[in-house]
């Protein structure tokens, strides 16, 4: 029988403490310490890199070449076995995003009206800032940086890069969003490459939804109730005549009885960040960031029912099949990362 | 499928970024790749002997002459892609 799915989606403050964690880490990045010096320094002026205590010399790019080739397989063979959790929990975009988002709520609770735009973007802008200088900290040291801030005594190169990636900030989390996802990023583009139907992702329970629609409370889930599951290919149709009203003609009406667990509160669409309806199938912008599970969860536990409607699993899982972990692709890029960190343990030894 | 299609402001995201981000991360890794190799100061030493930069000066030029090369290479790719306009376009038929 199939392995089950991660049917309790784990609470949503968990990522937000993820994400503040991962910002708090890029933040304090150059103010570590190592043996008296900054611990991370990549100091292109001295021509030197400091890594808690390694120094790379520009005769050793091989061996950042190599590090960079040995996380970016990591990352393709994490996005193969586990989904998009980078997308949805480490990416640059979407720490940002979400703290701009935090940022723009927090403001909207706190301040009247009329001043909540100005003060959104003062903050975005202090943040961005802030951003910026923590990014040129880790090429020019972050205390010295600081400590000449209030005196504007910064070389003009210190001055440019600063603007330039507080600017950057402020135009890919303020400005572009989720455009940058679905038009701009390259990896997400790259995703159907990575990933097959073992690839585990944000899914809708069809079988158990539809036909969806509101009901009165009280009536029970369908497993509760003993309506059981649909037929494949029934709920398949029912949802796509929900995704397709002008392709498909109307749904037909159901009593309440025969009603999915879906009460079409659309909680999970206005929960998305890219404001897509995970119930019309897998679809290349999801992020898997879990806001949709987390929405949905709460919801049929409002109304009573069990959770699941909404899981993270892998489509093959989903229909019952057994859990397979070894696959083409990943044997493909288990032996590339094993071949580079063999080389790389050869050169470095 | 179903989906709107994308409105004037995503169309313009899309072109532009398809140009400039693509161009911004060869022009990155080309930069890191050509300065690990050569000092800045080394190359004004033997091209403009008579002018001083710092190594700021020449990463950044460097980087943004790279951005411009790579940005340029990128337009000209979109602007080949795009439909031809066959002058037959605008005669009549028959």
């Amino acid at each position: 029988m199939s392995t089950p799915c991660s049917t309790t989606p784990r609470p949503r403050h968990w990522r937000g403490i993820l994400s503040a964690g991962l910002l708090a880490l890029f933040y304090t990045l150059p103010w570590l310490r190592w043996d008296g010096h900054q611990a991370v320094l990549l100091d292109i002026n001295a021509r030197r890199f400091d890594l808690f205590g390694w120094t790379l010399w520009p005769g050793d790019v091989g061996v950042l070449i190599g590090l960079l080739a040995v996380l970016t397989v990591s990352l393709a063979l994490l996005t193969h076995l586990a989904g998009r959790i980078w997308c949805g929990h480490a990416c640059p975009q979407t720490l940002w995003r979400r703290a701009f988002d935090w940022i723009g709520r927090t403001v909207s609770r706190a301040l009247p009206p009329a001043l909540r735009r100005p003060a959104t973007q003062l903050a975005w802008g202090l943040l961005s800032l802030w951003t910026g200088i923590t990014f040129v900290g880790l090429f020019s040291p972050i205390a010295g940086l600081v400590a000449a801030a209030p005196h504007a005594v910064w070389s003009g190169w210190e001055t440019f890069w600063v603007l330039f990636y507080a600017a950057a900030t402020w135009g890919n989390a303020g400005f572009l969003r989720e455009q940058v996802c679905r038009s701009l990023c390259p990896f997400a583009r790259m995703q159907p490459l990575l990933t097959d139907p073992h690839t585990p992702r944000v899914l809708y329970d069809a079988r158990r939804g539809e036909p969806r629609g509101p009901r009165p409370s009280g009536l029970g889930g369908v497993l509760g109730r003993g309506r059981g599951l649909l037929d494949p290919t029934t709920a398949q149709d029912y949802a796509f005549r929900a995704a397709h009203p002008l392709l498909a003609g109307p749904m037909p009406t159901f009593s309440a009885d025969r009603l999915g667990d879906c009460t079409d509160c659309t909680a999970c669409i206005s929960a998305c960040p890219m404001q897509l309806d995970i119930r019309q199938g897998p679809q290349a912008d999801c992020l898997a960031c879990g806001a949709c599970l987390a929405a949905c969860a709460q919801q049929q536990h409002r109304a009573g029912f069990g959770s699941g409607l909404l899981r993270y699993c892998s489509p093959q899982v989903m229909t019952g099949q057994p859990r397979r972990w070894w696959r083409p692709r990943t044997l493909a890029l288990l032996s590339l990362l094993l071949a580079l960190l063999a080389c790389g343990a050869w050169r470095l030894l | 499928m179903n989906r709107p299609s994308p409105s004037r402001r995503q169309q313009l995201i899309q072109q532009w970024g398809a140009i400039l981000w693509p161009s911004f991360i060869a022009a990155g890794v080309a930069s890191v790749v050509f300065f690990a190799f050569v000092d800045p100061l080394r190359l004004q030493a033997i091209s403009f002997p008579n002018s001083t930069i710092s190594r700021e000066l020449g990463y950044t030029a460097g980087f943004f002459m790279f951005w411009t090369v790579t940005a340029l290479s990128s337009a000209v790719t979109w602007y080949l892609q795009r439909p031809i306009r066959s002058d037959d376009d605008e005669l009549p038929l028959g």
